[in-house]
C-alpha cells in the first residue's frame, strides 16, 4: 500500500483506522525520529517522544487541514514540539548534537512548492552565517537562548539581537 | 507594531524566548489574533526546514508502545471538531499552530502549580467571561496529561461562597468537577473529557465547600466554550 497518499492515510487515521495508522507511522517514522534525534539525541528520550508525537497524531488527525501543509509537515511540527516540551523540561544537560545543515534534504514533495522551497534556501543563504547557525540550532537543534548564549560564549543579549537580525532580514527576503 | 509582533513571534515560534516572554506571549495569543497569525506565518516560513534531518529508523518495539496507547485512546471521528469549535467561540483568538514551548500560562498564581512539570502543547482552552465581556478565567485542558488548568485572569471575589466549576457536554447535564481556589490557579488532574462532544466550562456561586446538592444552585457567574486547538 506505499502507493496511498499521505492525505488519504490520515484521512482514514481521523476516523478511527488503526491499520490506516500504522501505515501512517511506517511512512513517517524514520523522518519524525530524525527530527527528534536533533532536539534529543539520547534515544530514550527521543523514543518517548516519538511515542507522545504519535499519540497526538492518532488523537488529532481529524484536526489536520491539508491547507495548512503536507501531512509529512504536520506531523514534523507535532513532533517537533513535543521533542522541545520534552527537552525544555527534562534538560537532558550538554548533548546537543551541533549537526550540518543538508540543503539537500529539503525537499517535500507533497508539500510546499518548488518555488517556496528555492525561496527558503536562497534566503537562507543570504544571512550572516552567525545568524542561520542561530535560527536553524534554534529551531531544529531545540537549543534554548541560554543554551546558545553558553555554547557560543555570547551574553543572551547578544544572542536576541542577532536572532532578530536574522529573523528580521529572512522575514524580509521571504515575503519581499 | 507589526515589526515588534512579528519578532516575538518569530522567537516564540524558535523556541528562544525566555520562560516569562513565553508566558506573557501565550497570554497575548489568548486575546490578539495578529499575534497568532504571525505565529502561523513564521510556522509557514520555517515548517520545511524540518524536513531536512536525516531519516532514522527507531527500534521495532517502539510501534508496539505507540499502538498500546492508540488502543486505549481512540477519540476520533471524521469531523472538524476545531471548525466546529470556532463556530461556536467567540471569545478566544486560537494558536492556530504548534506552538509548544511549556506554556504554562498560569501567572496569577505560580507558587502554587510550581511543583508540577511544565505542560506540553494546550490542547483546548475556553475563555469564560459574564456574557462576552473580558475573559474573567482561561481554562486549558490538556488531554494528554488530563490535567485541567484554571486560571484567574479577572475573577471577583465572592466572599463566604465557593465557586465551582462545571462542564457541561453536549445536551448532558452539568457535571461538577470541582471547586475553584479562594486565590490563584487551580489544577484538576485526571479529569477524562470526551473532546468529540461540544464542551461548556460555567463557574457558579455556590455555598462555601460546593453544591450541597451537586447540581448547580447558585447563579452561573461565568461560562464559555471549550475549544480544541490544532497542533499545526
Amino acid at each position: 500500500m506505499s502507493t496511498e497518499d499521505l492525505p488519504d492515510l490520515l484521512l482514514a487515521v481521523a476516523q478511527g483506522d488503526r491499520a490506516a495508522f500504522a501505515r501512517f507511522y511506517q511512512r513517517t517514522s524514520a523522518k519524525l525520529f530524525g527530527i527528534v534525534l536533533r532536539i534529543l539525541p539520547e534515544r530514550s528520550f527521543a523514543e518517548d517522544a516519538m511515542q507522545e508525537a504519535y499519540a497526538k497524531i492518532w488523537r488529532n488527525a481529524a484536526g489536520y487541514d491539508a491547507q495548512r501543509g503536507s501531512p509529512i509537515t504536520w506531523a514534523a511540527t507535532i513532533a517537533r514540539n513535543v521533542a522541545i516540551d520534552l527537552r525544555r523540561r527534562e534538560r537532558p544537560a550538554g548533548r546537543t548534537r551541533v549537526e550540518d545543515f543538508d540543503f539537500n534534504a529539503l525537499s517535500d514533495p507533497s508539500g510546499a512548492s518548488a518555488e517556496q522551497l528555492a525561496a527558503l534556501r536562497i534566503c537562507l543563504d543570504r544571512l550572516d552565517p552567525e545568524q542561520r547557525a542561530l535560527i536553524l540550532a534554534a529551531y531544529l537543534n531545540g537549543e534554548s537562548r541560554e543554551e546558545l548564549s553558553e555554547r557560543l560564549g555570547h551574553p543572551t543579549g547578544t544572542i536576541k539581537s542577532w536572532l532578530h537580525r536574522g529573523l528580521a532580514r529572512l522575514k524580509g527576503c521571504l515575503d519581499g | 507594531m507589526a515589526d515588534d509582533i512579528d519578532m516575538l513571534a518569530g522567537e516564540y515560534l524558535l523556541g528562544t524566548l525566555d520562560q516569562a516572554e513565553t508566558r506573557a506571549f501565550q497570554r497575548r495569543l489568548l486575546t490578539d489574533p495578529a499575534a497568532v497569525a504571525a505565529v502561523a506565518m513564521w510556522q509557514e516560513r520555517l515548517s520545511p526546514l524540518l524536513l531536512t534531518a536525516p531519516e532514522a529508523v527507531p527500534a521495532a518495539g517502539l510501534w508496539t508502545r505507540i499502538e498500546a496507547i492508540e488502543a486505549s485512546a481512540n477519540d476520533n471521528r471524521p469531523l472538524r471538531r476545531w471548525q466546529m469549535a470556532t463556530a461556536a467561540a467567540a471569545l478566544v483568538a486560537l494558536v492556530s499552530t504548534g506552538v509548544a514551548l511549556s506554556p504554562r500560562p498560569a501567572p496569577v498564581a505560580p507558587v502554587q502549580v510550581a511543583q508540577q512539570a511544565p505542560s506540553p502543547l494546550l490542547q483546548s482552552v475556553a475563555a469564560l467571561s459574564e456574557q462576552g465581556s473580558t475573559p474573567a478565567l482561561i481554562v486549558t485542558y490538556d488531554p494528554t496529561k488530563r490535567v485541567m488548568r484554571v486560571m484567574p485572569v479577572n475573577v471577583a471575589p465572592r466572599p463566604g461562597h465557593s465557586l465551582e466549576l462545571w462542564v457541561i457536554a453536549g445536551k448532558a447535564a452539568p457535571k461538577s468537577i470541582g471547586l475553584m481556589r479562594e486565590n490563584g490557579a487551580t489544577a484538576l488532574e485526571k479529569m477524562a473529557l470526551d473532546m468529540r462532544q461540544d464542551m461548556t466550562i460555567a463557574v457558579t456561586v455556590e455555598p462555601k465547600g460546593g453544591s450541597p446538592t451537586g447540581l448547580a444552585t447558585g447563579p452561573v457567574i461565568y461560562s464559555g466554550p471549550m475549544v480544541s486547538l490544532p497542533t499545526s
